[in-house]
């Protein structure tokens, strides 16, 4: 959707966007990769990726030492890349968690504190330490660190790049609450054939109906 | 008839003496005064509490404010998700109950006797209701895995077929829920059955036998009439866990924080749509009005239950 030039809301949350021409494209494209290319609809295990049994498929950072620990056979085999860009942008769709302090917490200097340690030099580097101890990658929420992940040159690189043009979900109110709905929608396009118009029509409405 | 005549006016004395009856049931309250505590905390209050925020708009975060039916009056009549999963609760009450009764109960006729090869074969299929709930869908997960080292995908090979996405697959979400349920409780209701058709006395079959009766007939018209108590037993309590499955929808199906009911919500059942509202967008005043409607079904269904056992019992006569 991105890559095709669409986006979900407009820039200022006051409309939601997602039944735009550029938003249809993107997911049809994106909904005949499940067609086309027979991509599992479900999230496959790691171990199916490194026998070769999908040109594509869906995972997350765990998987870079999921393959490293689980395949160490096929060390120098693999690296990780940039999504090819679209005819409107570059970019992936980066996940995470969100931290925040509650207006009616009763110790929010306390609870901002602590948002900034994970932030800091030392609160960074403490994470990476205990992730690399236990073999787990650890994406720092300082994209300017990923340089000392433990992970190989080539990763760091791609992930570098990846990083730069990524974008995150949208910063408007009423997305958490509607956007499981936006997924069935679009899980009714790839499993029961549902029109991309149709099933956008029906994301909009469920997101206009919590759109704040 | 004498000693009741004296002991009677002494009776009411006795059991009225304050000192007496402390001395009597005081230590027997003590001991029950731990449990009773947190009961009363831990169940009682959170039950009246919830009935409370049932009628609430309570988000975890700020004071509930109250709004009446609301909550109710949205899930009956306009939530289509937990429309959807009434109807998949349903299906797999329906398909999980059925099957384990009639599984459970073929299991105890095969294997009812004190031989070593029937009491072997018992604990075999008692196996899995006293394996531990998470490590036994974990093991499903990976039989209906997508990779082609799936279970699952290695048979559909073994027969020509090829890898299937098992749990990407709206039409066999509550088929894989069923199966579950039923390899995971046929075993103990076989073990209830077997107790059951052992306490039934042999001279009725003996004589049944005498009379010509087939074993079919036998079974009919002696087994399962002397096994209704044990059924309705199995009967009600295996409902009565189906309408609460949680665990095997919430390990196979939850991808991410938000979705829990499996592709198109088609696994979604209410105990973890109630988890959804109540611990994915917290929306506990609303997770509450599930909590209450599930447990009116539950109740009234076991009424019915009770109702048509009942009924049963009288048409004996």
């Amino acid at each position: 959707m991105h890559q095709a030039g669409g986006s979900l809301y407009s820039e200022d949350c006051t409309e939601v966007t997602v039944d735009s021409p550029e938003v249809v494209a993107g997911t049809e494209y994106w909904a005949a990769r499940f067609s086309e290319q027979n991509v599992p609809t479900d999230q496959p295990d790691i171990s199916g990726f490194a026998a070769g049994e999908y040109v594509f498929a869906t995972g997350g950072s765990w998987n870079y030492d999921g393959l490293a620990v689980g395949f160490p056979e096929l060390e120098g085999k693999w690296s990780s890349a940039p999504l090819p860009a679209g005819p409107a942008n570059a970019g992936s769709f980066i996940g995470g968690n969100v931290m925040g302090v509650m207006a009616e917490s009763d110790a929010p200097g306390t609870s901002a504190a602590f948002i900034d340690s994970v932030y800091s030099d030392e609160g960074v580097a403490a994470m990476l330490d205990t992730a690399a101890a236990n073999n787990v990658l650890w994406l720092p929420p300082r994209t300017d660190k990923v340089a000392e992940t433990h992970l190989d040159d080539a990763n760091k690189g791609a992930l570098t790049e990846i990083f730069e043009t990524s974008v995150g979900p949208p910063n408007c109110s009423g997305w958490e609450p509607a956007s499981p709905n936006v997924q069935l929608a679009l899980q009714s396009i790839v499993l029961e054939g549902v029109p991309v118009e149709e099933a956008l029509a029906a994301a909009k409405t469920e997101m206009e109906a919590t759109l704040q | 008839m004498t000693a009741t005549q004296t002991a009677a006016p002494d009776a009411p004395a006795r059991r009225g003496r304050p000192s007496h009856r402390l001395q009597r049931y005081g230590p027997a309250y003590a001991m029950l005064l731990p449990f009773a505590l947190l009961f009363a905390v831990f169940l009682i209050y959170p039950l009246i509490r919830s009935i409370y925020y049932s009628l609430t708009d309570f988000n975890a975060i700020r004071p509930p404010a109250f709004v009446g039916f609301d909550n109710f009056a949205e899930l009956i009549l306009r939530d289509d998700r937990f429309h959807k999963a009434i109807a998949n609760t349903v299906k797999y009450v329906i398909g999980s109950v059925v099957l384990t009764m009639v599984l459970g109960l073929l299991l105890a006729i095969s294997f009812k006797s004190t031989s070593l090869r029937d009491r072997l074969l018992r604990t075999v299929f008692f196996l899995p209701s006293v394996s531990a709930g998470v490590g036994v869908v974990l093991v499903w997960k990976w039989i209906f895995m997508v990779d082609s080292w799936g279970l699952a995908n290695t048979v559909s090979r073994f027969f020509g077929g090829g890898n299937h996405s098992w749990l990407a697959d709206p039409a066999v979400s509550i088929p894989i829920l069923v199966t579950m349920a039923v390899w995971g409780g046929a075993g103990y209701a076989m073990v209830l059955f077997v107790a059951g058709i052992n306490a039934i006395p042999d001279e009725l079959y003996e004589q049944a036998s005498i009379d010509g009766a087939s074993k079919a007939r036998q079974f009919w018209h002696i087994t399962l009439p002397l096994l209704r108590p044990v059924l309705v037993f199995v009967f009600i309590t295996s409902t009565i866990g189906a309408f609460q499955v949680f665990e095997p929808v919430y390990l196979l199906w939850r991808r991410s924080a938000s979705i829990v009911g499996g592709p198109l919500d088609s696994a979604l059942t209410i105990v973890p749509y109630l988890y959804d509202m109540g611990f994915n967008r917290f929306q506990l005043g609303y997770a509450s009005a599930i909590a209450w409607i599930l447990f009116a079904i539950i109740f009234l269904v076991t009424l019915v239950q009770l109702r048509v056992t009942k009924t049963f019992k009288e048409f004996d006569r």
